[in-house]
């Protein structure tokens, strides 16, 4: 396993709030998609959100249990916390209607040791793209930030180069330094996010597969094309909201 | 005529009765179900009470009374602490035990066990009056609570106000008996002083319970509602919107800077803290203003969306806020606002958050700057608003370039006055609405001067979009007066149908009930002579019309004595003209049969003459005859006298 996955579940073992704001902006807005996908229309922003801290309250309950070198995904045992929180929840309605309390169940974690665990690929896709986003995110805050904009006109607006340097003030040979720095800083980033947060093999190949390994072009076109579906599947759950 | 008459009545009785056992049903039969069952269910209630009370108050009896040996050994063995325990343990069951018998004496009464049930209601406060409750200030209305709960007074110069007071203020009042936290209230205290440098609030005082301080009143419209009018449709946006966007946007941050050159930022930056009206967009709520160089910790107060993650970063690190440059706070919330003005939804990404309409690469520049990583934003509000001041002048922001920004050039920018507050007038309280009621019968309302504080008159992008939502909402109250209207039709159609079929049901029910082969014996009578005497009446109608019957029963009751003689009427038949034929003699002709019956009279049922459906009566009397004619009533014919 990666050294930063390790280090950064020991930071999460040390009740690091960093790191838990961390976990929480890159797995929060998926694990609301997949608890208002649960909820089937049943279930208001408000409880889903709820039940979302409930999640990672959990996690931090049990994050001492957590062994990484079982080569379980940490996503899939997120998944589990947070379908157990709203189980949970689900039996509390029931409860109330029928006008008697029920104390909450236990976290059953033996499953964690068994290998084939049942993995949604859905939910992993959008797991893996909230990785990619991250990334983004954290490329966008710490390198350039010119150079980011560049890269965001060029490869996320789709602008041509001509365009972009006319809109900036430099020249187009400008405009192509500064892209290449950005894409650079991006691949950095996405290395390092994918190593903190992949735990078997498989997710670590994840991002060779959606071409994210590739040369120039074809790693502009695939992160291009995960960050419009990332921010529209945000932007539709947020127009639930 | 008669016959109308009954159908009106008919019709009077229907509507009356409907309405009637309508009234009864919803005024008396109702409520009376009603309160049974709430006194069924009342008394069921006492009486479980009462039960729970008997056992209850048994069951501690017991326990007592086990309890004494315990102590009376306790008290054996030197335990005294033990024993002492225990007897006050059996104090208070003693005390359970007579409150209990209390109640079975007691709660007897019905309202006994809503009372029980009751919890312990905190005491109704004493309505204060307006008077003298801020002392210098007279109440004249009052605004809706914001989330820290205290109440939002409006008020005008008194007697003690300070000689430079505007004409009109806010007062906004922490009071612990309301329940306002003390949090709240030490937080808001704390920045009073540095607000009142900047002006933006004129005095604070205090007494036992309540903290409370007084602000300018700025009226207008809230950002937030003034960006949803905005937003209406989709699509881009018009440039004279943009254009009003980025104006207060840079009214914003010209009272941002003022802000930080004061030395305190504002924490709560957010649509909702925004009022716009025509002299441009104000900045209120001193809720979580903190100075820049505060020895506390950072906390995470303020709005999701509008507040940088940093500061949330921060604050769960720990740091103290004079460890962290605030005024970029303020600058990331200001981008966030621009964001939501230009595209009329939430940040949700930060700089990362998709634009889906066209403003301009930079509009956008200067909102991705300022929602930038804290060391990548813009370094003051300055410099952000050099940028939005530049856009504000442009004549479309749209054709701007990121690279013509001062902040791109580095040109030096002149830095524009924040907007001077607006002199609020006597119609910018928020009343009551006046509220005129245009249809009581379906309930419909216009409300009149719903927000005086709104101003009449905006900026003409903000105008327009207002305009055209007014006429908006103004054709969907047509459409549903419209519906409305269909909808009272048809129930009224409904209606008037079900009545004219009771009233053709009434009517067919009147008909047959004084249906009769000779409809009437009152009118038979009035067409018939009175007499005296027996009289034979004969049936010679050529229809075989039978109106026997009526006209013996008429004849009857005109004095006559109806008689059936067989002889006579075969004698006076063997005369007669056959049936259908008119003599203009009668009387000569039915002579012979009369001659051995001198004193007995005949009446002859047949038809005039001309008219074979008609009916007529032929009064024969010795030598004389008289013809009387009867109202054609018959509607069927009927099996002749033989």
């Amino acid at each position: 396993m990666h050294q930063l996955t390790t280090t950064f579940v020991r930071r999460l073992r040390d009740r690091d709030e960093a790191a838990w704001f961390e976990l929480w902006q890159v797995f929060g807005p998926v694990l609301r998609g997949q608890l208002m996908k649960w909820g089937n229309g049943r279930l208001g922003m408000e409880t889903v959100r709820d039940l979302s801290q409930e999640t990672l309250a959990a996690l931090s309950k049990s994050i001492e249990r957590f062994d990484p070198t079982r080569g379980v995904r940490f996503s899939t045992w997120l998944l589990a916390i947070a379908k157990h929180a709203l189980s949970d929840e689900m039996d509390r309605r029931m409860a109330l209607k029928r006008g008697a309390g029920r104390r909450p169940t236990h976290l059953e974690e033996d499953w964690m040791g068994g290998i084939g665990a049942a993995v949604d690929t859905q939910y992993e896709q959008r797991i893996f793209e909230a990785k990619v986003a991250a990334a983004i995110r954290r490329a966008g805050s710490s390198g350039d930030f010119v150079s980011f904009e560049v890269y965001r006109m060029r490869v996320f607006d789709g602008r041509s180069g001509k365009d972009v340097a006319d809109q900036i003030g430099v020249s187009q040979p400008t405009i192509s330094r500064r892209l290449q720095d950005a894409r650079s800083h991006l691949r950095t980033q996405l290395s390092e996010i994918v190593a903190t947060w992949s735990f078997t093999p498989e997710e670590m190949a994840e991002a060779e597969l959606a071409g994210l390994s590739a040369d120039d072009s074809l790693f502009d076109e695939a992160l291009g094309e995960i960050w419009h579906r990332a921010a529209s599947q945000d932007d539709s759950a947020e127009a639930e909201h | 005529m008669w016959k109308i008459f009954i159908i009106l009545l008919v019709v009077v009785a229907t509507v009356i009765a409907a309405t009637s056992i309508g009234v009864l049903f919803r005024h008396l039969l109702m409520p009376t179900v009603r309160a049974v069952f709430k006194a069924i269910a009342l008394l069921g209630q006492v009486v479980l009470e009462l039960i729970r009370d008997l056992f209850a108050a048994t069951w501690h009896i017991i326990v007592s009374i086990l309890v004494l040996p315990a102590i009376i050994g306790a008290l054996l063995f030197g335990r005294w602490e033990s024993a002492s325990r225990m007897a006050r343990g059996l104090g208070s069951r003693f005390r359970r035990v007579g409150r209990r018998i209390g109640g079975l004496v007691t709660r007897t009464a019905p309202a006994a066990g809503m009372v029980r049930r009751t919890p312990n209601q905190p005491q109704k406060r004493k309505s204060r009056r307006s008077e003298g409750r801020f002392p210098g200030w007279k109440l004249v209305g009052s605004l809706q609570a914001g989330g820290s709960g205290a109440e939002l007074h409006i008020a005008e110069p008194d007697i003690g106000a300070p000689p430079d007071a505007p004409p009109r203020v806010v007062i906004k009042c922490f009071d612990v008996a309301d329940g306002s936290p003390l949090g709240h209230m030490i937080r808001e205290s704390r920045a009073l002083d540095g607000a009142k440098k900047l002006g933006l609030v004129i005095e604070h005082d205090h007494d036992e319970s309540r903290f409370w301080y007084v602000m300018p009143f700025i009226p207008g419209v809230h950002l937030a509602d003034a960006v949803k009018s905005i937003h209406t449709t989709s699509g881009p946006l018009d440039t004279t919107l943009i254009s009003n966007a980025v104006v207060w946007a840079r009214d914003l941050l010209s009272i941002l800077h003022e802000y930080h050159n004061a030395g305190f930022w504002h924490k709560d930056v957010k649509p909702e803290n925004i009022i716009i009206n025509d002299t441009g967009a104000h900045l209120v709520d001193l809720g979580l203003v903190t100075p820049l160089q505060s020895a506390m910790t950072l906390t995470t107060h303020g709005t999701e969306y509008f507040r940088d993650p940093e500061l949330v970063r921060q604050a769960l690190r720990g740091a103290k806020v004079s460890e962290v440059d605030g005024a970029r706070f303020d600058i990331y919330s200001a981008g966030a606002v621009l964001y939501y003005m230009v595209e009329g939804t939430f940040p949700a990404h930060g700089n990362l958050s998709r634009f889906d309409r066209e403003h301009g690469d930079a509009v956008r520049w200067v909102v991705r700057r300022a929602m930038a990583d804290y060391h990548q934003r813009y370094a003051n509000a300055a410099e952000m608003l050099a940028d939005v001041a530049h856009l504000a002048s442009a004549t479309d922001p749209r054709a701007v370039r990121p690279a013509d920004l001062p902040s791109f050039t580095g040109e030096p920018s002149e830095i524009p006055a924040p907007p001077a507050p607006p002199v609020a007038s006597v119609g910018d309280v928020r009343r009551r609405p006046n509220i005129e009621v245009t249809d009581w019968w379906s309930g419909a309302y216009l409300v009149r001067d719903a927000v005086p504080g709104v101003p009449q008159r905006l900026p003409d992008g903000f105008s327009n979009a207002r305009r055209k939502k007014s006429e908006a909402r103004q054709r969907r109250y047509e459409e549903r007066q419209r519906r409305r209207a269909v909808r009272r039709t048809a129930v009224g159609g409904v209606f008037a149908f079900i009545v004219g079929l009771l009233v053709l049901v009434g009517t067919y029910g009147v008909l047959v009930s004084t249906r009769s082969p000779v409809n009437s014996q009152q009118h038979i009578a009035a067409n018939l002579p009175s007499g005296t005497g027996a009289i034979v009446v004969l049936n010679d109608h050529p229809h075989g019309i039978d109106a026997s019957e009526a006209v013996i029963q008429a004849l009857a009751t005109g004095g006559w004595v109806p008689r059936e003689d067989a002889q006579l009427e075969a004698s006076i038949r063997r005369v007669m003209p056959m049936a259908g034929t008119q003599s203009p003699d009668l009387a000569t002709l039915l002579a012979p049969a009369f001659a051995t019956n001198p004193n007995i009279s005949a009446a002859i049922i047949q038809s005039p003459d001309g008219d074979p459906d008609g009916i007529e009566v032929v009064m024969v009397r010795g030598d004389q005859s008289s013809t009387h004619r009867l109202p054609p009533l018959l509607t069927k014919p009927v099996q002749s006298a033989p």
